[in-house]
């Protein structure tokens, strides 16, 4: 017996009792697991209306009276799919309020959180950042402090939507209401304890900052679980890789952050990115082998900065599986002497 | 892409074996089963995740959040069958020091 001859069994049963039998609220009740069973199954209401009729026919009832009253059951079993429907359409009415709230998170990060990109003539800059969703959980930011530094940070919020955005609007105003050049390790120190207190317990941020000195060449640097960085040493033609001991923001209320300097070179690279990079998965579903990214940026590397950003993003996007995709950022900081 | 979710409970823990990735696309379901657990705080949780192939940073949010949760009733979250892959990002988001993994299990 298919699952279909249980359900038609089921049904006849119910009008047999209601027609002929004398329990009525026995079929009534019958009614509520029919529907349920049926409405789990995705039959349509015309499919019972349809069944209600066949079985009319087949158990030969034909007096009036009798067809009417059958009429009970079928509206008992109706009723079911109204409360169904119901119940659709406040999800849909909420599914909508959810849209909104999205877009809300998405203009604010479009507008409030938009990073400029400074000009120098010592060192050129380049950054893209691409949402994979409507929503970005990646973040940069980059300070010009006017005094021969430059700060710059490059995050991860883990934990999407609105939460998300609000905690990047915390490490934006707290980034830049410093107004002073901060060294990396005191910065992430204070911008964990902004996080830590603030965000849901699932979220947390990592992030790469940096300090760098133009007139000294040195670059200061800490790290909150951020993906290591990379140093492309032009003379050398060779990748070094750049990182710092430090836990992911929002996680440990007293964390102490690790702080490193390295001398960058003439036309060498800072280039700092997010596991959208590192993590990416192609099309056969593998990860993406990293010497292939450090193969594509040794390519273009007398570029400038936001054409090698934008060449490595378009280069990605041809190998990403569209299935899998991440938010991706890419921040590369040249130092330009000449 | 799918994740398979089993829960065994023994004594004072919660025994979680996952099966599959877990991703921004498969945590939801974690979080689900996770959830109770997570705010009566009666047992310790294990999480297996020997054949997991794929986890992403949402899945270290969920570890994360399960770990505060956990600490505020005393208790414990270990995590293992953590392949290399995945311990990367554990070592990396500094998250290996305030978690156990991989650890060898007492003996029963």
């Amino acid at each position: 017996m298919t699952y279909i001859d249980d359900l038609v069994n089921k049904y006849r049963e119910i009008l047999n009792l209601y027609l002929y039998g004398d329990d009525a609220d026995q079929a009534f009740d019958w009614c509520q697991s029919f529907s349920e069973e049926v409405i789990e199954m995705d039959t349509s209401p015309e499919e019972i209306v349809s069944l209600h009729i066949d079985l009319l026919e087949d158990m030969e009832v034909e007096d009036v009276a009798l067809v009417k009253k059958s009429l009970d059951i079928l509206q008992e079993v109706i009723i079911s799919f109204g409360f169904t429907y119901r119940d659709y359409k406040s999800m849909m009415n909420k599914l909508k309020i959810h849209d909104k709230e999205m877009d809300v998170a998405s203009s604010l990060q479009e507008t409030m959180l938009k990073t400029e990109i400074p000009t120098f003539e010592t060192m050129k800059i380049g950054a893209i950042s691409v949402p994979a969703r409507k929503v970005s959980g990646d973040y940069f930011n980059i300070i010009d402090h006017k005094d021969g530094m430059l700060s710059f940070a490059v995050a991860d919020v883990i934990g999407k939507g609105i939460p998300a955005a609000i905690a990047m609007s915390m490490i934006k105003f707290g980034m830049d209401s410093y107004g002073y050049s901060q060294l990396p390790s005191d910065s992430l120190k204070k911008l964990n304890r902004v996080v830590e207190k603030n965000v849901n317990q699932n979220m947390f941020v990592t992030m790469f900052y940096g300090l760098y000195d133009h007139n000294t060449n040195l670059l200061y640097y800490s790290s909150a679980g951020h993906e290591p960085a990379l140093l492309y040493r032009y003379e050398t033609d060779d990748f070094e890789e750049i990182d710092a001991k430090g836990i992911v923001l929002g996680v440990k209320e007293n964390a102490r952050y690790e702080q490193k300097e390295i001398e960058i070179g003439n036309n060498d690279m800072i280039i700092v990115f997010t596991d959208g990079v590192t993590e990416l998965r192609k099309h056969d579903d593998t990860f993406i082998d990293f010497e292939d990214v450090k193969d594509m940026i040794r390519e273009v590397k007398d570029h400038h900065p936001q054409d090698i950003v934008q060449y490595i993003y378009e280069s990605l996007m041809r190998m990403q599986n569209p299935n899998k995709k991440d938010d991706l950022t890419l921040f590369i900081l040249k130092n330009n002497k000449d | 892409m799918n994740i398979n979710i089993d829960t065994t409970e023994k004594e004072n823990e919660y025994l979680i074996v996952l099966d599959g990735e877990l991703d921004v696309y498969t945590a939801p379901e974690l979080q689900k089963v996770l959830d109770p657990i997570r705010q009566s705080g009666s047992h310790n949780v294990k999480i297996d995740l020997t054949d997991v192939s794929y986890m992403d940073s949402t899945g270290l949010g969920i570890f994360v959040g399960t770990l505060k949760d956990l600490n505020q009733h005393e208790r414990e979250l270990r995590v293992t069958g953590v392949s290399n892959r995945i311990l990367r990002l554990f070592e990396i988001t500094g998250l290996r020091d305030l978690m156990h993994i991989n650890e060898a299990s007492e003996v029963e």
